[in-house]
C-alpha cells in the first residue's frame, strides 16, 4: 500500500512537472512572438512618420499604429518620456530624447511598440543628404584610363589622400570603367550592368541593377542673362585676345569664340549659340550655354564656377596643364573630358541619355552643392570730363565750309556701352547720335530741322545727316583715343578684396543650389536605426 | 487519468510552441527579405509562396502588400501549418517606407 502510494505520488509530480514545463514553453514562445511583433509596429510608426515627413518635413505630430493585439506610437510632445525631435529646418544641432544631440538637418524617431504586455524601442535618425555623385549620367558612363574620383570635405584637402572621402558614380545606363591609372574611392551605381576593368583600383560597392539615380533637371535657358542690370552684349563673335568678363554678358551668335581664353571675374555670361574657348576658362563665374560648348587648354577656375550647356560639353585640358573647375558642370548633351580637374559636380541629364566620357580627368565632389557667389553690376565706362549724364558730349572741330574757319559741332552720343576686349575699348557698332549745334555764347540747339540752322553756317550742299555721317567717325576715333587712358572694368584701384566696389556699382549673388532642384524624398536618407 | 494525460499535453504543448517560434521565423525572415528591396519594386498585391517543411511540419506562406500611399507600404507575410489536430495561423506585419537604406 505504502509503495503504490509512493508511485502514485511520483506520477503525480511528473505529470505536474511536465505540465509546468509545458506551461513555460507556451509561454516563452508566446512571449517571443509578442517580443517580435512589438518591435515591428514599433518599426511601422517609424516608418510611418517618416513616410509624413518626406511629403512634409515640418510634420510633428503623433503617429499611433495598430496591428492585431499590438499598438505601436510615436509623439514629438517633448513632455512625453519617450518623444521624438524634428530638427529637419535647423542649421544647428537640437537636444533630442535621452540626450541624444539631434543633427541639423535631421530628425530623431523614437518608436514604441506594445504586444501582449511585451514592449519594445526602436529609434532612427534620418537627415537630409546633399548629393551623393561626383558624378552623374543619364546614360552610360565610360573610361579608358586615367579617371579618379573620390570627395573631400574641404577643398582646400584636394591634394591630400588621407583627407579623401568617398564620392559616388551614378548611371541610369550602364558603367564601364577600363584602362589604367582608374581610381575609385566611393560606390559605382547603375541601372544596369557595371564593368570594372582588372586594372581599376575600387574602394566601395559596386552596384548594378540599382534604382535610377535621382538628376536634377536645371532649366538652362532660365539663366539668360537679358535685362540683367548692367548686361553687356558683346558686339563680336570671335575674341582674339584674352577677356576678362565682370558683370553680366550676353551673346548671340552661331559661335562665340574666345581664341585666347576667357577669364571671369565674377562674371555671368550667356550664350545663345555655341561656344569654343582656346585657352580655358578661369576665375569665378558662370557660362550658360544654349548650344554646344568646346573649351581646349589648361587654366585653373578658382572660386565657384558653373558651366551649363544645353549642347554636348567637351573638355579638353592639357597633359601638362590641366583645365581645373571648382563647382558645377552640367548639359543636356553629352560629356567629354580629358585632362580635367573638378571640385564639384559633373552632371550629363539628356532625356534621350548622356554619354559621359572621363579619361585622366579627376573627380572631387565636395560638400558645396552648387554654385554662390556675388555679381558686380558696374557702370558703363565713365564718359569724358565735361560729358551730361545722358551721354558723352564731344567737341569735334569742324570746318566752316563757307569760311574755311572753325566751328565748334558737338554730337551728343545716346549712352552706349562700351566693351574692353583686354586691350582697347570696342563700340558696339553703330551707336546713336544726334548733332548739336553749339554756338559761340549761345544755347546749344539740336539739330532739328537743319534748315533752320544751315544757313548759320551756310554750308554748300550738306545736309544734317550728311554732317553726322561726316562727324561720327570722327567723334569715334576721338572717342577712343579719350579712352585710351580709361582703365578696363573691374575693383577700382587701390580697391581691396572684399571692399566696397566701385562708386556707382551694386552687387547681386548668382546663385545654383542643386538641392531645389531634388526631391525631399530623394534626398532624406537613414543616419541611424537600431533597437534601443 | 488526469495524471496520465499530463504527459501527451505536455509534449504536444512543447510541440506546438516550437512550430509556433518556427512560424513566426519564417515570417519574420520574408518581411525583412521585401524590406530590403528597393521600395518601388515592392509591387502591391497577394501572391503565395513555396511551402517550407521543417521537421516533418508543413508551412504554407503567403504574402500581402498594400500601399498606404505613394511614400508607405504595408506588408503581412502568414504563415499557416497543420498539427495531428486542428490547423494554425501567424501573421507578421510591418510598414516599410519610401527610404533608401
Amino acid at each position: 500500500m505504502a509503495t503504490a502510494l509512493v508511485v502514485v505520488a511520483l506520477l503525480l509530480a511528473l505529470g505536474f512537472t511536465a505540465a509546468g514545463v509545458s506551461t513555460s514553453s507556451l509561454n516563452l514562445a508566446s512571449r517571443a512572438v509578442n517580443a517580435q511583433t512589438a518591435r515591428n509596429v514599433a518599426e511601422a510608426a517609424i516608418s510611418e512618420a517618416a513616410a509624413e515627413l518626406l511629403k512634409t518635413p515640418t510634420f510633428a505630430q503623433n503617429v499611433t499604429v495598430r496591428f492585431p493585439g499590438a499598438t505601436g506610437n510615436l509623439t514629438f510632445d517633448r513632455n512625453e518620456r519617450l518623444f521624438s525631435t524634428n530638427n529637419l529646418d535647423s542649421d544647428s544641432s537640437a537636444p533630442g530624447c535621452g540626450g541624444t544631440v539631434v543633427p541639423a538637418q535631421a530628425v530623431h524617431l523614437l518608436g514604441v511598440g506594445e504586444c501582449g504586455g511585451v514592449e519594445h524601442r526602436l529609434e532612427a535618425i534620418l537627415f537630409l543628404s546633399r548629393y551623393p555623385f561626383a558624378v552623374a549620367s543619364s546614360g552610360p558612363v565610360v573610361s579608358q584610363g586615367g579617371l579618379q574620383v573620390a570627395a573631400v570635405d574641404d577643398p582646400a584637402d584636394a591634394e591630400v589622400l588621407e583627407d579623401r572621402r568617398p564620392g559616388a558614380v551614378g548611371s541610369n545606363a550602364e558603367i564601364d570603367l577600363s584602362g589604367p591609372g582608374i581610381d575609385i574611392l566611393g560606390d559605382v551605381q547603375a541601372v544596369g550592368a557595371v564593368r570594372l576593368g582588372p586594372g581599376v583600383k575600387h574602394e566601395g560597392e559596386a552596384r548594378p541593377g540599382s534604382d535610377p539615380v535621382v538628376l536634377p533637371r536645371i532649366e538652362v535657358t532660365r539663366y539668360d542673362t537679358a535685362g540683367k542690370p548692367g548686361v553687356v552684349e558683346l558686339s563680336q563673335a570671335t575674341f582674339a585676345e584674352p577677356l576678362t568678363l565682370t558683370g553680366y554678358s550676353r551673346c548671340a551668335a552661331e559661335t562665340l569664340k574666345f581664341e585666347r581664353g576667357l577669364a571671369l571675374a565674377n562674371g555671368v555670361l550667356y550664350v545663345e549659340g555655341n561656344l569654343e574657348v582656346q585657352g580655358g576658362i578661369s576665375g569665378t563665374g558662370a557660362v550658360i550655354v544654349t548650344g554646344t560648348t568646346r573649351v581646349e587648354g589648361g587654366a585653373a577656375a578658382a572660386g565657384q564656377t558653373a558651366l551649363l550647356s544645353k549642347g554636348d560639353v567637351t573638355l579638353r585640358g592639357l597633359p601638362g596643364a590641366y583645365q581645373a573647375f571648382q563647382g558645377l558642370i552640367y548639359t543636356e548633351g553629352n560629356l567629354d573630358s580629358r585632362y580635367l580637374k573638378l571640385n564639384g559636380i559633373f552632371l550629363a541629364n539628356n532625356a534621350g541619355g548622356s554619354t559621359v566620357r572621363l579619361d585622366d580627368t579627376r573627380l572631387l565632389k565636395t560638400p558645396i552643392d552648387g554654385v554662390d557667389f556675388p555679381v558686380t553690376v558696374t557702370p558703363a565706362a565713365s564718359p569724358p570730363p565735361g560729358a551730361t549724364a545722358e551721354g558723352s558730349l564731344l567737341d569735334v572741330v569742324m570746318s566752316d565750309p563757307t569760311t574755311g574757319g572753325p566751328v565748334v559741332a558737338s554730337l551728343l552720343l545716346d549712352r552706349t556701352r562700351l566693351v574692353w576686349d583686354g586691350s582697347a575699348w570696342q563700340l558696339p557698332a553703330p551707336p546713336t547720335a544726334a548733332l548739336v549745334w553749339v554756338i559761340p555764347s549761345g544755347p546749344t540747339i539740336p539739330v532739328v530741322d537743319g534748315d533752320e540752322l544751315m544757313p548759320y553756317l551756310k554750308p554748300r550742299g550738306a545736309t544734317p545727316k550728311g554732317l553726322l555721317a561726316l562727324a561720327l567717325p570722327t567723334v569715334l576715333d576721338r572717342l577712343r583715343l579719350i579712352l585710351k587712358d580709361v582703365p578696363p572694368p573691374g575693383p577700382s584701384p587701390g580697391a581691396q578684396p572684399g571692399g566696397s566696389p566701385p562708386p556707382g556699382s551694386s552687387s547681386e549673388r548668382w546663385t545654383l543650389d542643386l538641392s531645389k532642384f531634388i526631391l525631399q524624398q530623394d534626398r532624406m536618407r537613414v543616419l541611424l536605426w537600431r533597437d534601443v | 487519468m488526469m495524471v496520465f494525460n499530463l504527459f501527451p499535453s505536455s509534449s504536444l504543448a512543447v510541440h506546438r510552441s516550437k512550430q509556433e517560434l518556427q512560424a513566426a521565423s519564417l515570417a519574420q525572415a520574408r518581411l525583412e527579405e521585401l524590406r530590403s528591396q528597393p521600395f518601388p519594386r515592392l509591387t502591391p498585391g497577394a501572391s503565395p509562396l513555396p511551402a517550407v517543411e521543417v521537421d516533418g511540419v508543413k508551412y504554407g506562406r503567403r504574402q500581402e502588400i498594400a500601399r498606404k500611399n505613394d511614400r508607405l507600404l504595408d506588408l503581412k507575410v502568414t504563415v499557416d501549418w497543420t498539427d495531428a489536430r486542428r490547423t494554425h495561423t501567424l501573421t507578421q506585419e510591418a510598414y516599410v517606407a519610401r527610404l533608401p537604406r
